[in-house]
């Protein structure tokens, strides 16, 4: 295999990887408590941006490009500033986003807040250079061939997958994890036993956002670019997508569901014999992302592999006590 | 771990000139009524007279608009529905309220009191730390369904159960979470006299406990057959309180049902 | 001063059209349940079909006007009945028909691009010249838009206010379950508002192309948030409402405008967002139905 379709594949595996790691955050937010952000894409974006102005060194007067505040940290900082800055800005948004309310009007209005930080981003160049976005990000390992340094990125995206899939599933299998499905299926029902469903549905709003940071830290390191284009609105849409398809509430279904849209339908429209041209490519991709979610929400909500019922194992015969039950029995 | 130790008789939930307006309505208008430890109290009256709205008040989820709701000596009007049932005042709810796409099991679980893992941080630390307190809590549950004859259902989700499966599911939730203070909001709204039975025994069995319960009823049969005492509220104030029999030779109480 | 007095002039104009496109949504809204986030593309979609009417088939351009607000009943209609309404029916919770307009709104964005390309168009009606009112100076085409749409929100406001179907739509729009209990027949209503609505729709997407200079498949962009902002300040499925949060939207973006060029949809979403967050009933609402929609919300699934 020519060195060109190794670091194609290498690049897929290390876009998969982000994305995977996108789509749990997404999906811890939204699956496991029922919170549904149509702005997520904002906080991958923040992860990005805060990576970029980390590592590009303090902007410079009548450089080409203009940012409002930058300087270089050496690696892993960065990425650690980028789930920092991620996690505030879940936690500023949360606070005033959720609350008791329709579940429709707390996604628009995140979407609301990511098309208006778009806008402000978009038309102030002086802040993080506007449309033209920021480039020039340098890379992790210099002195590395084009194809091992191909291997080694995915090898750290990848490694972080798996400690990211160790949170996830610990927090999925605990007694929180069900408190926080409790609150997603009956908000009252769950603050009559006691949980404080506004303050637990933040932390969990928290930890997605600082993931989708990380995600957005991992994935312009790779890319050393980062413009408005990459984080449109409807990009929220694609993730989506991916964890409706796969299974939501399901750690390995979201895996599922982000394999089968990033490369059938994201990769595999561009291969498509007779679709040359670029803009026919991007909107066959759009129209079968919208169309595939529409099919799965009506087919099958839950998705390929669904959330799974939780059955607990058989204890030991009953020695254990129980105030309650004793108490019926007297 | 709640305490049967309040002797019974003292006062356990103190109401004292609850108002509560809201989108206009009056709907209770100057409340006083005392519930008694270790013991059941019905609230009845007609349609309208606020007994919910009480019921929701003292559990938070309606915030009076002035008056006094003192539990063991400590005000709490005004608190938030999980920070009453964090001092022990569990609720049930009319209008069944089961986590439908969770297992019956999961149901009860979601209320057990003491439970670890139950937060963040100790979700992160892993299994190892709060495997063997879910366990005994399973245990729990299991017993409690087995008492009830429900534990069959054990894995089912609780959204394809019957509403009166998910009635007992409810009340069973509850007995989870230890409660020192137990609010049942019609539990006998549309349930069929079979059912009705069975959930009567359950509700003796809660008497039996000693669990201090504030019921709102309408089945005024089971009323007598379960209460100790019973408060007759209209039109948004008290009316009466004492045993059944004084209730039904109370003269305003009848023409308050009849009038009604 | 004459910047303010111009601005509110500019901010008139642009809330006449607003005006129609925020009524046509408040009124699906309000009746059907459903956050439409597909409207805009509606919008778009009839403003090209203005265009190919015009510039390719050479229909007069009022004649294309009507045409393309009758294509927005048509398509208006058809995804109520065949998409919006069959999810409503199974019980779909409120984030799975957002989600499904969502996907709507992509799918007719991008098949705008695949039929029209993705350059940019003109919507051209033969009208040049200007005309002075007072201290305002207007162009004709300016002053046709108003006229059109002042005349639209006149005939809705005596359809809605002195027809017994009109006064059956806005029953239904501000509270459709007690419209039923009322015996309206609903049903039927539902397909009235639809149509309605939609036409509405078709006839606000070609005025806003007319009014910019240049529109192109991704315009729904553009005019999102103003028409949700309109609808939201008015309150769900307040007629009224609307066209007094069309005022306020448009007043609000032009006067900004004065102070920040780049950014006067900024106040619109501002505001936007205070009214979801703080108000969702409307800027004269008071919060209650908050909790109340919460609790109905909290306990749908799915």
């Amino acid at each position: 295999m020519s060195g060109a379709w190794v670091f194609y594949g290498l690049t897929l595996l290390t876009f998969l990887g982000v994305n995977v790691i996108a789509c749990w955050a997404l999906d811890l937010q939204f699956g496991t408590a029922g919170l549904l952000n149509f702005g997520f894409i904002l906080f991958q974006a923040a992860g990005a941006y805060t990576v970029a102005l980390l590592s590009l060194g303090a902007p410079q007067a009548g450089g080409y490009q203009a940012y409002f505040f930058g300087t270089t940290l050496p690696w892993p900082l960065p990425w650690i500033a980028a789930m920092a800055v991620g996690g505030a800005l879940a936690f500023v948004t949360g606070i005033f986003v959720m609350g008791p309310r329709r579940r429709d009007y707390q996604a628009i209005a995140m979407l609301i807040v990511s098309i208006m930080v778009y806008t402000v981003v978009s038309n102030e160049p002086r802040l993080l250079n506007g449309t033209s976005g920021l480039s020039g990000i340098p890379q992790l390992f210099q002195k590395l061939g084009l194809v091992s340094y191909g291997w080694v990125y995915a090898g750290i995206t990848w490694a972080l997958v798996a400690l990211v899939y160790v949170l996830v599933r610990r927090i999925r299998e605990s007694p929180w994890g069900r408190l926080l499905r409790a609150a997603r299926e009956n908000r009252t029902a769950a603050e009559s036993l006691g949980f404080n469903v506004r303050k637990e549905s933040l932390i969990i709003y928290v930890i997605g956002g600082m993931l989708a940071a990380l995600s957005g830290a991992v994935l312009v390191q790779f890319l050393s670019a980062w413009a408005p284009n990459s984080w449109q609105y409807a990009e929220t849409f694609v993730y989506l997508t991916a964890i409706v398809v796969g299974g939501t509430g399901s750690t390995l279904g979201v895996v599922l569901g982000t394999l089968l849209i990033q490369t059938v339908v994201v990769e595999g429209v561009t291969f498509y014999p007779g679709f040359a041209a670029p803009d026919l490519v991007a909107s066959l991709q759009w129209i079968t992302i919208s169309v595939l979610v529409i099919v799965f929400l009506w087919w099958r909500p839950r998705g390929i592999l669904p959330e799974r019922k939780h059955r607990f194992e058989e204890g030991k015969p009953q020695t254990a006590s129980s105030a309650v039950v004793d108490r019926l029995d007297k | 771990m709640s305490q049967v130790s309040e002797a019974t008789g003292t006062i356990c939930l103190e109401i004292r000139g609850l108002i509560c307006n809201f989108g206009g309505v009056r709907a209770v208008t100057g409340a006083d009524f005392s519930v008694a430890c270790g013991q059941l109290t019905a609230l009845v009256g007609p349609n309208g007279a606020g007994k919910s709205t009480v019921l929701n008040a003292i559990a938070g989820a309606v915030k009076p608009t002035a008056g006094s709701i003192r539990y063991r000596g400590e005000e709490i009007a005004g608190l938030a529905p999980h920070e009453a049932a964090r001092r022990g005042i569990i609720r049930t709810f009319q209008v069944s309220s089961q986590f439908s796409r969770l297992t019956v099991l999961e149901n009860l679980l979601v209320g057990a009191k003491g439970q670890r893992g139950a937060s963040v941080l100790q979700a992160l630390r892993g299994k190892r730390s709060w495997r063997d307190s879910e366990m005994e809590l399973v245990e729990r549950g299991r017993q409690l369904l087995e008492r009830f004859g429900l534990r069959a259902t054990e894995n089912q989700y609780a959204g394809e159960l019957s509403g009166g499966q998910r009635r007992m599911v409810e009340i069973m939730r509850a007995l989870m979470a230890d409660p020192d203070v137990l609010l049942l909001d019609e539990p006998f709204a549309g349930v069929n006299p079979t059912l009705a039975r069975r959930v009567e025994e359950q509700l003796s069995a809660i008497r039996e406990m000693g669990i201090t319960t504030l019921m709102v009823e309408h089945e005024l049969a089971a009323v007598e057959r379960l209460s100790d005492s019973v408060v007759v509220m209209t039109v948004g104030s008290v009316l009466a309180r004492g045993s059944m029999a004084n209730m039904r030779s109370n003269p305003d109480v009848v023409a308050a049902y009849l009038g009604a | 001063m004459n910047t303010i007095v111009e601005a509110c002039g500019f901010g008139l104009f642009d809330a006449a059209i607003l005006a129609l496109a925020a009524v046509g949504f408040t009124l699906q809204f309000g009746a059907s349940n459903v956050f439409n986030l597909a409207y805009v593309a509606v919008m778009t979609a009839c403003a090209f079909i203005a265009y190919w009417l015009t510039a390719t088939v050479g229909l007069d351009p009022w004649l294309a006007l009507i045409v393309a607000g009758f294509a927005g009943s048509v398509l208006s209609s058809a995804m109520y009945f065949g998409l919006y309404g069959p999810f409503v029916r199974r019980g779909a919770g409120p984030f799975v028909v957002v989600m499904v307009s969502l996907s709507l709104l992509l799918i007719l964005t991008y098949v705008l691009e695949i039929l029209f390309g993705a350059g940019y168009f003109s919507l051209n009606f033969g009208l040049s010249g200007r005309v002075a009112i007072g201290a305002l100076v207007w162009s004709q085409l300016e002053v046709v838009i108003m006229c059109v749409g002042a005349s639209c929100v006149l005939l809705l406001h005596l359809f809605l206010r002195y027809t017994r179907v009109g006064k059956m739509v806005r029953a239904t729009a501000g509270d459709a379950d007690l419209a039923r209990n009322c015996g309206v027949d609903t049903r039927k209503v539902m397909m009235l508002v639809w149509l309605l609505s939609g036409f509405l729709c078709g006839i606000s997407g070609v005025l806003y192309a007319l009014d910019t200079t240049v529109f192109s498949f991704d315009s729904s962009g553009d005019f999102l948030l103003l028409v949700f902002a309109a609808a939201a300040l008015g309150g769900v499925g307040e007629v009224y409402g609307a066209l007094l949060g069309a005022l306020c939207i448009g007043l609000a973006t032009e006067l900004t405008a004065i102070v920040l060029p780049g950014l006067k949809e900024v106040a619109a979403f501002g505001l936007l967002l205070v009214v979801l967050l703080v108000r969702p009933g409307g800027l004269l609402s008071t919060g209650r139905a908050v909790e109340e929609e919460a609790q109905e919300a909290g306990a749908a699934t799915w």
